[in-house]
């Protein structure tokens, strides 16, 4: 490192050398400009000052808190490691934080979202009543574990990727912060909770469930969009503008996932199997909507160039997003669909049946997806590229 | 990322690679991506309507391995240990896989060799680069995530909002001012440690859902907090800058922001951040619980303590494993000492004696500004027990320092 | 499931959405459980072989309670702003309510969101998909309320 230390005497006497450390020594303890300065608005350094809510029925929420802030959301952050409504003097230092401009990270259901999130927060080791898990028949098992196996090895990566951006937001829009953070305790939990359903019941992990994929890759000739443009896309990491996690992962990825979710709902047979899949397809559908009405937010409020380059950006990646990996790949899964028509059906005797429901389920996630993009403010009911019927 | 870049700004504290655009590639005509959609492999297999792999493969333990286990619940519901006990993964291995996002529940299929494996999975992916135990395991990592998430702070459940007291003036402003540097604190923690979860491998999933809960933790502090402060009559205080000295420097060094592919460091990271700070801020919350607050008040920094507590625990333990088990454990001793000295020299002054963190919480123990001085009398008497309680977990951590701590034993005030 | 006292009420009608209503808020601590639920939600009971006409009801959750509810007219409910609409025909509706009578609670076969994922036989809709997606967000509180029908004796009176 380079650096030397001093000794653990010669640190002492520098610190009893600190100029507050020799007042306190003294005796002198005047406390601060932090006790009287006046507030921002009053052009101190002292943040804001007589704020009051009354708690009502749900306690204090971010609504009622940001309605008795006078000092508003800002457009631009300050640059402050403060929160919000904290101030500073001038000669405190200011930072540039990569994500300043509320309009990379707000939306307009921000506040109730958060609040939404802290309160159903859920504990996989007990909420769930685990002990109402009822034997299945031996393939129904087989089928609903496989499922469970894509979704426990696919449901903790917005947790590896979502702190990078959370750390670039300017403290002032904590709110966006704190929301991501509630992102982060769902997908982690959503891991634990199919990882324990696995061993719940007999069943066990199923087969690796990206493998066929690997193993069996799209030949060139018949890959709808080349390889390049496929590797561009896996830049939705963290290295990449958040706008494009927003509609890659939380609009498309998580829209599918959400019904996916609700397909496990339909599909659960015993009250334990209802109870993993409604906990988290609420979790799932703030993600959604989230990312929906945040995409939302951008477009209405980026300056008039970011505008455009947004929206080009936006249909750009549905474009290659709906007909490649995160779309389209992920709805023709077999470790996916296949487990679903066997438990839509019941049995062999009636899988026709099962393929029926597995249509008519395709057809309603890419519905619930195209309203979303409009929603966004990117309508794609003329342009979108996922077929509106299901291809089996 | 904006057009015009202010003058004098300095980079954020909390290094992270910058973020970058993609520059789009031309799509095929539309058309001809329909076409090849229609012809897609997968498509055509499912319209066969036949099943595949995962309903023909025996449930003999090859491909299909633990057909047959289950794991009951218990008093505590549904446990890491219990499913890991029927899992047949139950400690991680001691080398990651050669798979990313993938835990170590599931089997890997036989059919993908070393060689595709490797290929679709490099070692310079983001989620493999803590990939061997010791840098990122602990003893009783299942349990830790478990009491994380059973202890886990529930607001809707607990807090009674209706029963937040009225301070006079000058003590929700010292109130607010500590709670302003909390906050603070609890930010930087999240952004230092947030960005590490997706660089520990997935089989050692209980780790990565114990920092998922650590990063909840800090922000619901922040949440909380923030709506406390700005609710009684008060508001948000004044920047605190310095709080962080010597554990940022540390953190950006094992971090490296994150950029390129490389070992990052997260074992120095814990020692810095959840041993050392997280521990200055646990007594810290310690001595605001008793200070003149109301009840509603003391049972915020009671609920903060605890979930402070299990982060320093999981650092000590973090550590502990780390010294167990790195095979270089001599260089890695020298090194963490290194980590220790910086952060202690850079906490010692910035956060132990930081004025816009000492004045408030003197004037909440003492009761009034002008009774400040009995503050200071109790911080006095409390000193020797930063010294003390940073050393013993250390001692515990088998990383002893003491006779060589910078934290000094006795107050230099 | 706590039953303090008996309900009683037709289906459908208003006291009978009031009855589950009335045991919502009589058991705020397990709605505490779920977390705040907000929607305005339309219940749409709809006219088949045994029912002559549509009958719709707006029920208002707010919080860990339900608030309001009450019968709407085809320009009430037009005025009531509604975040999500749920509609089956009576037959289905008695079906469900049957069931939940006989389990204690809806059974696999019963519950909200199996009856409406492929639109039949309930069907789930709105005029803005996020307001919509309320309805996913807080499914579980719904449910609840709905099961609440366990503790109601109900006469079917199409
Ligand atoms: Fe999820
Ligand atoms: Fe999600």
């Amino acid at each position: 490192m380079g650096i030397t230390f001093p000794t653990p005497k010669e640190n002492t006497e520098r610190l009893r050398r600190l100029p507050q450390v020799r007042r306190w020594r003294d005796g002198d303890y005047t406390p601060g400009a932090w006790l009287t300065a006046p507030s921002t608005e009053q052009g101190g350094a002292w943040g804001s000052w007589g704020n009051s809510v009354t708690p009502g029925r749900r306690g204090i929420t971010f609504m009622d808190v940001n309605k008795a802030d006078k000092s508003g959301v800002p457009a631009t952050g300050p640059g402050l490691t403060v929160d919000r409504s904290g101030g500073a003097a001038p000669e405190q230092p200011r930072y540039q934080y990569q994500m300043r401009e509320k309009y990379e990270c707000w939306s307009d259901n921000l506040e109730s979202l958060l609040e939404e999130a802290l309160s159903r927060q859920w504990y996989a080791s007990t909420d769930i009543p685990w002990d109402k898990l009822e034997p299945l028949p031996p393939d129904q098992e087989r089928a609903l574990c496989q499922f469970v196996t894509f979704l426990h090895v696919v449901e903790f990566n917005p947790t590896d990727v979502i702190p990078y951006w959370m750390t670039r937001i300017d403290p002032a829009f904590s709110e966006a912060r704190l929301f991501l953070a509630t992102q982060c305790a769902d997908e982690s939990r959503h891991m634990e909770v199919f990882g324990k359903r696995l061993f719940a019941n007999g069943g066990g992990p199923g087969v690796e469930p990206f493998a066929h994929a690997v193993m069996h890759p799209v030949p060139p000739h018949l890959m709808a969009v080349p390889q390049e443009t496929l590797k561009l896309l896996q830049g939705k990491g963290p290295g990449y503008e958040f706008l494009q996690y927003n509609y890659q992962t939380q609009l498309l990825g998580e829209s599918l996932v959400l019904d996916f979710f609700r397909f496990g709902e339909f599909l659960g047979r015993n009250p334990c199997d209802k109870e993993i899949f409604r906990r988290v397809l609420q979790d799932e559908a703030r993600h959604v909507s989230y990312g929906t009405m945040h995409i939302k937010y951008y477009l209405e409020h980026a300056p008039k160039a970011e505008r455009e380059r947004a929206l080009e950006l936006l249909h750009y990646l549905a474009a290659a997003s709906e007909a490649g990996g995160a779309g389209y790949d992920l709805l023709l899964n077999p470790n996916v669909i296949e487990p679903f028509v066997y438990l839509a059906a019941g049995s062999m005797d009636n899988i026709e049946q099962g393929w029926q429901y597995a249509r008519e389920f395709w057809v309603k996630v890419v519905e619930e997806y195209l309203g979303r993009c409009e929603r966004a403010g990117f309508p794609r009911w003329d342009t979108c590229l996922l077929p509106r019927e299901a291809p089996f | 990322m904006t057009a015009q870049e202010p003058h004098k700004e300095k980079p954020q504290r909390v290094r992270i690679m910058p973020m970058k655009r993609l520059t789009p590639l031309p799509l095929p005509p539309v058309a001809s991506i329909r076409e090849k959609m229609r012809q897609h492999p997968l498509a055509v297999n499912l319209a066969e309507h036949t099943f595949h792999e995962w309903f023909t493969t025996p449930l003999n333990g090859d491909t299909w391995s633990r057909w047959g286990c289950a794991a009951q619940m218990g008093p505590d519901g549904l446990t890491f240990d219990r499913i890991n006990n029927v899992s047949g993964a139950a400690e991680p291995s001691d080398r990651g896989y050669a798979r990313l996002r993938h835990t170590r529940y599931v089997t890997l299929h036989p059919g993908i060799t070393p060689e595709l494996s490797e290929r679709i999975a490099p070692k310079q992916a983001p989620e493999r680069e803590l990939d061997r135990k010791y840098l990122a395991w602990a003893d009783d990592a299942g349990k830790l995530a478990e009491e994380a998430m059973a202890r886990q702070w529930r607001p809707g459940l607990t807090v009674r909002w209706d029963e937040m007291e009225c301070l006079s003036p000058q003590m929700e402003r010292a109130f607010d001012q500590f709670a302003t540097y909390l906050i603070q604190a609890q930010q930087f923690c999240s952004d230092a440690m947030g960005p590490f979860i997706g660089r520990v491998h997935y089989q050692f999933m209980e780790v990565k859902t114990l920092m998922a809960c650590e990063l909840f933790d800090y922000n619901l502090h922040c949440a909380m907090l923030r709506k406390r402060v700005m609710s009684n009559g008060g508001g948000m205080g004044q920047q605190v800058d310095g709080f962080d000295a010597g554990v940022l420097e540390v953190c950006n060094e094992a971090s490296q922001g994150f950029e390129g592919f490389q070992q990052r460091d997260l074992t120095g990271m814990t020692l810095a951040l959840d041993v050392l700070f997280n521990g200055v801020v646990l007594d810290f919350l310690r001595l605001a619980e008793s200070a003149h607050v109301s009840s509603f008040d003391r049972r915020f920094f009671r609920q903060m303590q605890q979930d402070t507590a299990r982060h320093v625990a999981w650092g000590c333990r973090r550590v502990k494993y780390h010294l167990e088990h790195a095979p270089d454990r001599e260089d890695v001793v020298l090194r963490l000492d290194c980590i220790a000295e910086q952060a202690e020299a850079g906490q010692a002054a910035g956060h132990l004696l930081n004025p816009q963190v000492i004045e408030p919480l003197a004037v909440l123990l003492g009761g009034a500004p002008e009774k400040a001085g009995e503050g200071y009398a109790i911080l006095r008497r409390f000193w020797p027990q930063f010294a003390g309680n940073y050393l013993a977990r250390l001692d515990a951590a088998g990383l002893p320092r003491r006779g060589r701590s910078l934290i000094p034993e006795q107050p230099p005030f | 499931m706590t039953t303090k006292q008996t309900l009683r009420a037709a289906f459908p009608s208003a006291a009978w959405f009031a009855a589950l209503q009335q045991r919502m808020n009589g058991e705020t601590e397990r709605f505490k459980r779920l977390g705040f639920a907000d929607s305005r939600a339309i219940f749409i009971v709809k006219a088949d072989a045994e029912m002559q006409r549509d009958r719709s009801f707006g029920v208002v959750f707010d919080t860990y309670e339900c608030t309001e509810v009450r019968e709407l007219s085809p320009a009430d409910a037009a005025a009531f702003g509604h975040d999500w609409k749920l509609e089956g025909p009576y037959g289905a509706w008695k079906e469900m309510i049957e069931n939940i009578r006989a389990h204690g609670a809806a059974d696999a076969d019963h519950t909200l969101g199996r009856l409406s994922l492929l639109k039949h036989p309930f069907r789930l809709y709105g005029d803005d998909q996020m307001r919509v997606d309320l309805f996913y967000r807080q499914q579980s509180s719904f449910q609840e309320y709905i099961d609440g029908a366990a503790a109601v004796e109900t006469t079917f009176s199409p």
